[in-house]
């Protein structure tokens, strides 16, 4: 199923490919399957996110890769080469672990230099790639310091330059920014995106913060329990939803159930003592077929003429915009969100009855049955 | 209850402390006074004259070079074994999970625990039934039973606190095992391995039950100090090696406290 914008954005060449790969641990019957069955092509100068909850796999997938844990079955390909017989320290993949794990018996610029170091490189081109990583991640005058003397965010910087200056094909981040403060985590982000376009180097990042997904990523993969739900450009995963765990972790989202009447270039579905609505054509969807609707609150346009009646239950300033919590005729409550123009006052009030409309590209469908 | 540390102590505390640091060291400057006493026959207070000739009548006396030479090679292999072995199985305890792995760690410690005189008898009588003669290295192998221990206590405490992504980061950096052993580990657990190496050395230096077990004809420093002591020839000469004995157990007991005391403090910035 072709997936609108994410195949033009896709680069031609797989850097990373993930074949029904699964984990467990333990053995027998209390085995755990920590990844279940993740597939996943991920291309070349991507910058591509793993996004989930805690627990969910994401270090599990990224210690597969480095080579720090085995999978249970399936293959993982770096430039169509199968790596499972290479231990970490062969495959050219370097990772900028969570808690930084900087060595510290030595100053920054030996961390920085240890990756060629181990790679037998002459000193000298050593001393010239600390540098200019150092440079790099604007850490230059710190470079005879111990890790132990500087801030958390400069610690971070050092990991990343130890994890780039071996010039790896695939660098991965587990949760890099985890540990830093607001201010520092959003000039982070920017800085993290301004070197990987400029090392052209693939990179998989791994985040539980859905807003840090969305600013920084080529592609975002969404997992839940050991599994990839779904897989896409950040305005997909945002806009179009495949299943109600991912429409429902990244941000907030009003369900609406109902059931398909027509299905043509467009469908029409009937939401039971609410009314028709339109919505774009997604897969295989039969006339008569029960199903879940799902659509951002900023989607929602209300106004007095709108088709659809609802009660306003509540509203709640919130600068920039405003929230309305509405309670629709079969007594469901849905979230709309408008943006608040300069001087105007809300034109309603709480227990207003007005009206809400969606265009049919905003709502999205769910494949999945509410679990 | 609070105690104040800016209080004075009170006046009794003082006295009892003072009481019982003479009580420890007392008996030790005796041995220091009695190596210089011009006395030779018995132990005599006060000494009747001062002298220093015992110190060139003992560096003339071969069988105390010897004892000397003997203990000094016996503490030195038994400590590097013990620095080979005790590393090994610290690794493999703090960095590994494996079937049974509480009970190696208990069974490890054990032999410190364990009277000496019971590792002696256990030795000889082992040493007895497969035939094999006493020897240097059968005392060497009574010595590591220990020594064994103090490494690995050390080095356990460094490794459980050295942080295992160290490791993982370093062979993600392309760094093999070895590379990684040399590079990241033992910077990370010397200090702890050579505090452990002094203090096993310190602890057989001066061993004298396990070694009267698993000695054969051969005489140790400490052992010969005992059989000194029994016929009085040229006695002060027991008390001259005595100190040599202090010192060269002190000093590197000294210095193992504050190597680790240090190391501390750069292990734990690793997390
Ligand atoms: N060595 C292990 N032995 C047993 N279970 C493990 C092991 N490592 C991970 N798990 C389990 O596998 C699951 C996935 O763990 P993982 O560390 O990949 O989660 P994560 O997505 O990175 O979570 P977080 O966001 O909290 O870091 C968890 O339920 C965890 O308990
Ligand atoms: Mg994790």
């Amino acid at each position: 199923m072709p997936e609108p914008g994410a195949e033009a954005t896709r680069p031609s060449k797989n850097a990373i490919e993930l074949r029904n790969v699964g984990k467990s641990f333990g053995a027998g019957a209390n085995a755990f399957f920590a990844l279940k069955d993740v597939s996943a092509n991920i291309g070349e100068n991507e910058f591509f996110t793993l996004l989930g909850p805690s627990g969910c796999g994401k270090t599990t997938l990224l210690r597969c890769i480095a080579g720090f844990e085995e999978p249970t079955r399936g293959e993982i390909l770096l430039y169509d080469q199968d790596i499972a017989s290479l231990p970490p320290y062969r495959r050219p993949v370097n990772t900028v672990f969570q808690s930084y794990a900087l060595f510290p018996h030595m100053t920054v610029g030996e961390n920085v230099g240890f990756g060629l170091q181990m790679l037998n490189r002459p000193r000298d081109e050593i001393a010239s790639t600390v540098n200019e990583m150092l440079r790099l991640v604007q850490m230059e005058e710190l470079r005879d310091r111990r890790t132990s003397e500087i801030s958390g965010g400069q610690q971070q910087r050092v990991a990343l330059a130890r994890a780039l200056a071996p010039k790896p094909k695939v660098l991965l981040l587990d949760e890099p920014l985890s540990a830093l403060d607001l201010k520092l985590r959003k000039e982070m982000q920017v800085e993290l995106k301004r070197l990987q376009t400029e090392t052209g180097i693939t990179f998989i990042f791994v985040t539980h913060d859905q807003e840090e997904a969305l600013t920084m990523s080529d592609r975002v993969a969404v997992m839940n329990k050991g599994d990839i739900l779904q897989i896409g450009s950040p305005r997909e995963i945002y806009n179009q939803p495949k299943h109600r765990f991912v429409a429902d972790f990244i941000g907030d989202i009003n369900f609406l159930d109902a059931i398909v009447t027509e299905c043509g270039v467009t469908c029409q579905a009937e939401i039971v003592d609410v009314g028709m609505v339109e919505f774009l054509r997604e897969g295989e969807i039969a006339v008569g077929q029960h199903i879940t609707l799902a659509i951002r609150p900023e989607r929602i346009t209300l106004s007095a003429q709108a088709r659809h009646p609802c009660r306003i239950e509540n509203i709640v300033y919130h600068g920039t915009d405003t929230i309305y919590h509405l309670r629709l005729p079969n007594d469901d409550r849905m979230l709309a969100r408008s943006q608040n123009s300069e001087g105007h006052a809300p034109a309603w009030q709480t227990g207003d009855d007005i009206g809400w409309a969606a265009a049919p590209d905003a709502l999205a469908v769910i494949a999945d049955n509410p679990s | 209850m609070r105690s104040d540390r800016n209080g004075k102590a009170p006046l009794g505390l003082k006295i009892a402390a003072a009481g019982g640091l003479l009580f420890l060291h007392l008996p030790i400057l005796l041995i220091f006074v009695y190596a210089f006493t011009t006395e030779d026959k018995s132990y005599q207070w006060p000494p009747p004259g001062l002298t220093l000739k015992w110190l060139a009548v003992t560096w003339n006396r071969p069988d105390v070079w010897q004892a000397l030479g003997l203990s000094v090679r016996v503490a030195a292999i038994s400590t590097a074994l013990a620095l080979v072995l005790g590393t090994l199985c610290a690794a493999a305890v703090s960095r590994t999970k494996f079937f049974g792995r509480e009970t190696v760690s208990l069974l490890v410690i054990l032999p410190i625990a364990l009277p000496g005189i019971i590792t002696g008898i256990a030795l000889r009588s082992a040493f007895s039934l497969a035939d094999i003669p006493y020897s240097f290295w059968t005392i060497v192998l009574g010595h590591a039973t220990f020594c064994v221990v103090v490494v690995y206590n050390n080095a356990v405490a460094r490794f459980r606190r050295t942080s295992g992504s160290l490791i993982e980061a370093s062979m993600d950096l392309g760094a093999d095992g070895f590379q990684t052993f040399r590079h990241v580990v033992l910077p990370n657990i010397g200090t702890a391995l050579l505090a452990g190496g002094m203090l096993a050395f310190a602890l057989s230096f001066d061993e004298v039950i396990v070694t009267t077990f698993t000695a054969g004809q051969q005489t140790t420093l400490p052992i010969w100090m005992l059989e000194e002591l029994v016929r009085p020839r040229q006695r002060p000469v027991t008390n001259v090696v005595a100190m040599v004995v202090v010192l060269v157990t002190f000093l590197p007991i000294l210095a193992a406290y504050y190597l680790t005391r240090d190391g501390d403090r750069i292990a734990g910035s690793g997390k």
